[in-house]
């Protein structure tokens, strides 16, 4: 009986330990998203990079993520703030990257469409896109800036989901871990620390 | 006694001094930190106009070194810091091929602020990244693989390192191989800095 009661022990010892492990390193990332190849599209329209970006608002925000699903809901909220920690979301560039079907390759400016449970970033930071780093983007003079053109600083960027007025647009950002992915009421256009970017290759 | 020894061109990397307790293979990056009043023209001018900095007096830290030559720019009474690299092999007809900007939160900079655009002459894509130095850190060593490069620390800033090892470029993620030494070039830290690109 004594060997039997000490096997037992050990094993629910080590089924415990199992279980704390896999909590430990279960994140939003490893048990929903995949690294499945883009897709090449031959259409490129600014209607369906919205509702594509649609999909990502309420979603969560996180640092250098690429990866959502769409039920509105954060699944790793309060993730540490300017820490990669597979949560749920994007970061400002990661949902700029793939709204607009970019590829990884900076010299291809071809459309790809990436599956939004697809954890993918790009090469590509807030900084690069105001400098219209890349083959797929560029720069645009701020007042020309129309619906899925952006505004990029040194630390951020978004995307127009409604061109607005009096310098004021309708922004789909991902933004931050506290305030999320979302359309926000934003001054970019006037604030001089933004310029106007873009996707090169518009279909539609 | 060890020597480092020098690696690559004399125009990148100088000579190490006899330093007992640093790599047997090392390289030293050379620094130069100087402060300049904006705007500036040139080489310097061209990184600036990457950044938002058009005006004022900046603190700027000048590394040469074997992967990468990089400007580390900080605004005088500001916690902004920018950066930019070069490796040589120009992008999409631009002398600098990656810029950087971050936020010092207590003088650290929370976020290594990753850049994975650069490719060096052989088309290999370069990682570059700042590193925190640590309070008594004199140089901070980068695994290259058949060498350690060495970054002297300077006043204080992020220290902006860059190597071709360990690239994610898919994953947009690299790993680098830091040991932070101190002045008698006694190892003060050891450790993988992950970086992912970001923000």
């Amino acid at each position: 009986m004594k060997p039997l009661a000490a096997f037992l022990v050990t094993f629910v010892v080590a089924l415990v330990l199992s279980g704390v492990t896999a909590a430990r390193t279960h994140t939003f990332q490893s048990a929903n998203c995949n690294t499945a190849a883009a897709q090449p599209t031959a259409n490129l329209t600014r209607d369906w990079s919205q509702t594509y970006s649609l999909a990502a608002a309420r979603e969560g925000y996180q640092w250098g993520g690429g990866c959502w699903n769409n039920n509105d809901i954060d699944e790793a909220p309060y993730d540490p703030p300017g820490q990669y920690t597979g949560g749920e979301g994007g970061d400002c560039s990661g949902l700029t990257f793939k709204t607009w079907q970019e590829s990884s390759n900076t010299g291809d400016s071809w459309h790809y469409y990436w599956h939004r449970l697809r954890n993918v970033h790009g090469p590509y930071t807030a900084s690069a896109f105001k400098s219209g780093s890349g083959a797929p983007n560029g720069t645009i003079y701020k007042p020309y800036a129309g619906v899925m053109d952006g505004f990029a600083s040194d630390w951020h960027v978004g995307m127009i989901f409604f061109r607005g007025s009096g310098g004021w647009d309708q922004v789909i950002e991902a933004k931050c871990e506290a305030c999320g992915t979302d359309i926000f009421s934003e001054s970019y256009r006037s604030q001089s620390a933004y310029g106007g970017v873009r996707r090169i290759g518009w279909t539609g | 006694m060890l020597a480092a020894v020098a690696c690559g061109s004399g125009e990148h990397a100088a000579m190490g001094r006899a330093l007992p307790g640093l790599p047997r293979r090392a390289v030293i990056d050379r620094v130069r930190v100087f402060r300049l009043a904006l705007p500036a023209k040139g080489s310097i001018g061209r990184c600036l106009r990457l950044t938002m900095l058009r005006e004022g007096r900046v603190l700027l830290v000048e590394r040469s070194g074997v992967v990468t030559r990089s400007l580390t720019i900080a605004r005088i009474g500001s916690q902004q810091v920018f950066g930019c690299d070069k490796t040589g092999a120009s992008f999409e007809g631009h002398e600098w091929c990656g810029a950087s900007a971050g936020i010092l939160r207590n003088g650290r900079l929370p976020d290594p602020r990753l850049d994975i655009l650069c490719v060096d002459r052989r088309g290999r894509h370069v990682a570059a990244a700042w590193v925190n130095p640590l309070p008594r850190a004199r140089w901070v060593g980068v695994d290259q693989g058949s060498y350690t490069e060495l970054y002297p620390t300077a006043v204080g800033l992020p220290v902006r390192i860059a190597s071709t090892r360990g690239v994610e470029y898919n994953g947009a993620r690299a790993t680098f191989f830091v040991t932070q030494y101190g002045a008698r070039a006694h190892v003060l830290s050891r450790g993988r800095l992950v970086a992912q690109v970001a923000g």
